[in-house]
């Protein structure tokens, strides 16, 4: 059909809930969960399979480029950022193995998973405008249903209502975006977009730029269009949580990256301060505001918004270095962001509260998950052995790079505020325990322990040895810099 | 028959409607409606462009892909129309401003 790395998941997800049909209800979570993790398996040793092919020519699919055909281009910029929402649906599948088992209609929570992957891996891929558009909204339909997936919860279905009616005004206006960038060169196919734009910029290139910017931006949780990540991102099953944080978000920032450095160059001036103004919004609010929070997963979307904020300044530096620093730290961030939110789904299947008074003292009780978690916050926070320190000090030397030392100063400032809000957690994880009620809590069981292990590990791998990764990084930086490499 | 900016103007004010309507209206259902109309709007445009490069040849890219968003854009109504029932059935009223379990 495409690709084997989404035909797999395409077949995976529809014969999911069929095997479901007809395994007895008791086990049906489990049996359900072990094929669908074998769909990603699959699908992530064929892309491992051929990256080193992928790493001299993008392969094109279908192989011929007429105007009217639509394509799927498998290039270096989008295997990294499918290579993230791979690993981070697999974790999130071992993980609701057991964490689902008290919910109900488990099979279809296991293929709406895989389509939400389907949707972020096959967007990340998109050689045009149209594939982006329906895989985009494959990712983002069955989100809505997995953000209200416990329906007889109220603010499971509130937190769903408003995050479908804003992200379904974000997708009307990506539509027309798009319909207007049609209307100045005729085609939707990427490269040529690119090559026909270079005549300058008009009127309705910037109205253009504007619509597909904010339309991105309400998933990306832009400032003033983030009203819904809190909502939706502590409602939500805690898993889901972990890749709407860790991937979807990461790939609306990504599809921005794509289009300013693909399709806008003409217009470059503009936008560096525009972004740099958006990275200061981001980081004032989604720090200033965790300071105040009290249930730990709404302290973690803030957080979320404030690091959405200093991807965004590699991007306002608009260099190479920026790129780079700008796609490592969205793919750490995705690792950071996904361990804390399953960490924090452990503590909950436990202790049935997202509150921080509640969970003060689990350390003793929970010492793997607590260490996790410990790493997790440290990460976030940037400290030297973790992953998180490499991107921010790139994205530091981004600044310097381009001269913006002033944004530099700011990351480094607000870095520090942020601290403050993780210590709190720390703190309550290394509390004494106060009351009897936590006392006989036991640890998370294996199959939760497991996701939550690998990617501890994950984080301090890439930590001590980033060189893989920033290559990988630097390579895509690198082709989405240079349109002429595609045509 | 119209000129081409009559349509494009016609998209422009389809989409300031949907806006108008997302902005003022509190029932869930007419919330639904301003969404779909804010989609067509975008359809209208593509349309419009389909036509506009080459005189009396119609791209056939832009029909597909407003057949395929109509259908999505089904598909996004039916979930939301969905979970509308759920609302109502938690919060016995449609009203968005009366549902504030979660403080924003």
């Amino acid at each position: 059909m495409f690709t084997p790395i989404i035909d797999s998941l395409f077949i995976f997800s529809i014969i999911t809930p069929i095997i479901g049909f007809f395994t007895p209800k008791k086990s049906s979570c489990l049996i359900c969960g072990a094929v669908s993790a074998g769909g990603y398996i699959i699908s992530m040793a064929y892309l491992l399979h051929i990256l080193p092919q992928i790493l001299t020519s993008p392969i094109r699919i279908p192989m011929e480029t007429s105007a009217v055909s639509t394509s799927i281009v498998i290039d270096v910029p989008g295997s990294l950022m499918s290579l993230l929402a791979l690993a981070l649906g697999l974790f999130a599948t071992i993980y609701s193995m057991r964490f689902m088992e008290r919910d109900s209609g488990t099979p279809l929570y296991y293929s709406l998973l895989m389509a939400m992957v389907t949707g972020i891996v096959g967007a990340s891929y998109s050689g045009d405008l149209f594939t982006l558009f329906i895989f985009w909204e494959l990712m983002c339909i069955t989100s809505y249903v997995l953000v209200g997936f416990r329906r007889n919860v109220k603010e499971s279905v509130e937190a769903a209502i408003k995050y479908m009616l804003m992200s379904g005004v974000g997708s009307a206006t990506i539509l027309f975006g798009m319909s207007l960038l049609y209307g100045l060169t005729g085609t939707l196919n990427l490269p040529r977009i690119a090559l026909s734009l270079k005549a300058g910029g008009e009127p309705w290139l910037y109205a253009s730029l504007g619509m597909l910017i904010t339309g991105f931006g309400i998933k990306a949780a832009i400032v003033p269009l983030h009203v819904w990540v809190p909502d939706a991102y502590a409602a939500a099953p805690s898993p889901i949580s972990a890749i709407i944080a860790g991937a979807s978000t990461e790939l609306a920032v990504f599809v921005i990256c794509k289009l300013l450095f693909f399709i806008f160059p003409v217009i470059k001036v503009s936008w560096m301060e525009f972004f740099s103004v958006f990275a200061v919004l981001n980081m004032v609010l989604g720090n200033i505001v965790g300071l105040l929070q009290n249930d730990v997963k709404r302290m973690l979307a803030y957080s979320s918004v404030a690091h959405i904020g200093y991807i965004f300044i590699g991007i306002a530096a608009g260099t190479k270095l920026g790129l780079t620093a700008s796609l490592l730290h969205m793919f750490n961030h995705g690792l950071m962001k996904a361990l804390a939110f399953l960490c924090m789904g452990a503590i909950i299947y436990r202790i049935g509260s997202r509150n921080l008074e509640d969970m003060a003292g689990i350390g003793r009780r929970m010492p793997i998950t607590s260490t996790a978690f410990t790493i997790a916050v440290l990460g976030l926070i940037g400290m030297p052995p973790l992953n998180g320190f490499i991107s921010k000090l790139l994205l530091f030397m981004s600044c310097l790079d381009s001269g913006m030392l002033w944004l530099g100063i700011l990351l480094i400032i607000f870095s520090a505020v942020s601290t403050g809000y993780y210590i709190r957690i720390l703190k309550a994880l290394i509390a004494a325990p106060r009351d009897e009620r936590l006392s006989d809590v036991k640890e998370a069981p294996i199959l939760i322990l497991i996701p939550i292990c690998c990617l501890a590990f994950l984080m301090i791998l890439l930590g001590i040895w980033p060189d893989p990764i920033l290559r990988f990084a630097e390579e895509s930086s690198s082709w989405l810099m240079e349109v002429g490499r595609y045509a | 028959m119209p000129s081409f900016s009559a349509y494009l103007a016609c998209a422009i004010i389809l989409y300031i409607i949907g806006l108008y309507c997302l902005v003022t209206k509190r029932n869930l259902i007419r919330l639904v409606m301003g969404v779909e109309i804010l989609i067509n709007a975008a359809h209208i445009n593509f349309i419009a462009f389909s036509a506009y490069w080459v005189p009396g040849f119609i791209d056939p890219l832009a029909r597909s892909i407003v057949i395929v968003s109509i259908g999505l854009a089904g598909c996004f109504g039916a979930v939301l129309l969905s979970f509308t029932v759920y609302a109502y059935r938690h919060y016995g009223t449609l009203d968005v401003r009366r549902m504030r379990e979660l403080r924003g």
